[in-house]
């Protein structure tokens, strides 16, 4: 066929000099003049599509069941060294841009060390004077202590890699003995759950994601005042405690826990603080605006697993 | 009239998955944070798939929009379905693109980006509807970022597949 109008011809003497350089690099994946894909794109898109829809509706079944969806896991499995890769070069870029600028930057971070030590020495005590007491008391009565396994310390290796969805990854996997619905923590309080699992990473759901929901109790002094749902209102926003009843005492202020009723996350962990309380147009309910204890998302380096 | 093109290098091929993965490491690590500073976020995958589909065709672009999605579904862990069927399309139409534009243009691979990335974003968005207690109008300036970000990124993307043969124009 000839080439119709100039452009087009010139086009076509363009890429008629291209595919004249000799091709002594490898063999090729298709032969010139034929495209690189030798059946219809139309075709190729077609299935394409259909392996799309069919691998989008068995991960939504694998992971439904609490499986791991196996193709997936092998391509995070593929990623895995590149993500490591990419957070130790981000590691490193932060600590010499650190050692380049050092001064008041530096000088805020030691007070602000200074002031955690000074609070943690001080929970600590409380803490442990708490746990001799609970032994004693377990004694008398003849409880035997539950086995419980330490915490797993993971190192953040992705942060919210989409724009709809908070999440991060975590260098710990299904070898490791983290599982789906594993608890995701800091020192400050609850951070997400693992939702999927790989050998060598995991995914955390972050409490600020709009999928995520937590039951929490509302605390003043350590008297319970409400229980409702501390729901994620996605990227950069407070979380909103939904399902208090309009007579439950909560102020801005009061503490936010995990209630632990699901039987999934562990009771007492900190969630938040509770910064707004609103009423609701029917009378009945009220809701709150928490700000999150944990630093989400942005700052996460390091969580600890329950498992 | 369907252009005569030259194949693609074997080794180019293995070097666009390298690319891809290193991509995915740099959007796991790099791309959140950018976002708590902009509204969006890049899309390192998407903007290398839409580039090398411009450089071949609509099925190179709809094969390998198939694993830039399923990257990017590995990385999210959501909607995987919706960021397949979204990738295969957007590369489909960046490589329909390819044969009636001079690819070579710093503008046709703009333009290629910009377009592949608001196919992309509309067919998530189809595909995958905001959920509860996302507002319209944050849902549409979060979309709106991605795609300014991606188009800011096509000409690096362009460089980078260039220096891995990707190209036709330059070999």
């Amino acid at each position: 066929m000839r080439p119709k109008s100039r452009a087009e011809r010139a086009r076509l003497e363009v890429l008629g000099r291209v595919g004249s350089v000799p091709s002594g690099r490898g063999r090729r994946l298709s032969e010139p003049g034929r495209g690189v894909v030798p059946a219809s794109p139309v075709l190729v898109l077609l299935l394409t599509l259909g392996v799309a829809v069919v691998l989008g509706v068995l991960h939504n079944r694998w992971t439904d069941r609490g499986q791991t969806d196996p193709a997936l896991a092998g391509v995070r499995t593929a990623v895995f060294p590149f993500q490591i890769g990419a957070a130790r070069a981000r590691s490193g870029a932060r600590t010499a841009w650190d050692w380049l600028l050092p001064g008041k930057r530096q000088a805020e971070e030691i007070e602000k060390l200074r002031a955690e030590v000074a609070r943690l020495k001080q929970e600590n005590a409380a803490l442990q004077s708490d746990a001799a007491e609970a032994a004693r008391l377990r004694e008398a009565v003849g409880l035997v202590q539950k086995s419980k396994e330490k915490p797993l310390a993971a190192e953040v290796i992705g942060l919210l890699p989409s724009a709809n969805f908070d999440s991060v990854t975590v260098a710990r996997g299904s070898r490791d003995g983290v599982k789906p619905g594993t608890v995701a923590r800091t020192p400050d309080g609850l951070v997400g759950q693992v939702t999927e699992v790989s050998p060598v990473s995991a995914r955390v759901m972050l409490l600020t994601d709009i999928n995520s929901g937590v039951g929490v109790l509302v605390t003043r002094n350590g008297k319970q005042k409400g229980v409702g749902i501390a729901r994620g209102r996605g990227r950069g926003e407070s979380l909103e405690l939904v399902y208090l009843r309009q007579e439950d005492d909560v102020k801005a202020g009061d503490a936010v826990v995990s209630s632990g009723y699901g039987g999934v996350i562990p009771p007492g962990i900190p969630v938040g603080v509770v910064a707004e309380v609103k009423h609701d147009s029917t009378g009945f309910l009220k809701s709150a605006r928490i700000v999150p204890a944990a630093p989400l998302p942005g700052a996460l380096r390091e969580v600890y697993l329950i498992r | 009239m369907t252009p005569e093109r030259p194949g693609i290098p074997t080794g180019s091929a293995l070097l666009l998955v390298l690319v891809l993965l290193i991509a995915a490491g740099l959007q796991s690590v790099v791309a959140g944070p950018l976002s708590g500073l902009t509204v969006g976020q890049p899309d390192f995958i998407l903007v290398l798939v839409l580039v090398a589909a411009l450089f071949t065709d609509s099925g190179v672009g709809c094969l390998v929009g198939f694993g830039g999605g399923l990257l990017t579904a590995s990385l999210v862990g959501e909607t995987v379905g919706s960021y397949l069927v979204s990738r295969v399309l957007a590369g489909f139409v960046a490589g329909r693109l390819s044969g009636r534009f001079f690819q070579g243009n710093l503008i046709v691979i703009l333009a290629a980006v910009f377009i592949g990335s608001v196919v992309a974003e509309v067919a998530y968005g189809l595909a995958a509807p905001p959920l509860r207690g996302v507002s319209l109008l944050r849902y549409l300036q979060t979309a709106g970022g991605n795609i300014l970000w991606n188009t800011a990124l096509a000409l690096p993307a362009a460089w980078v597949l260039t220096r891995c043969g990707w190209n036709p124009n330059a070999r």
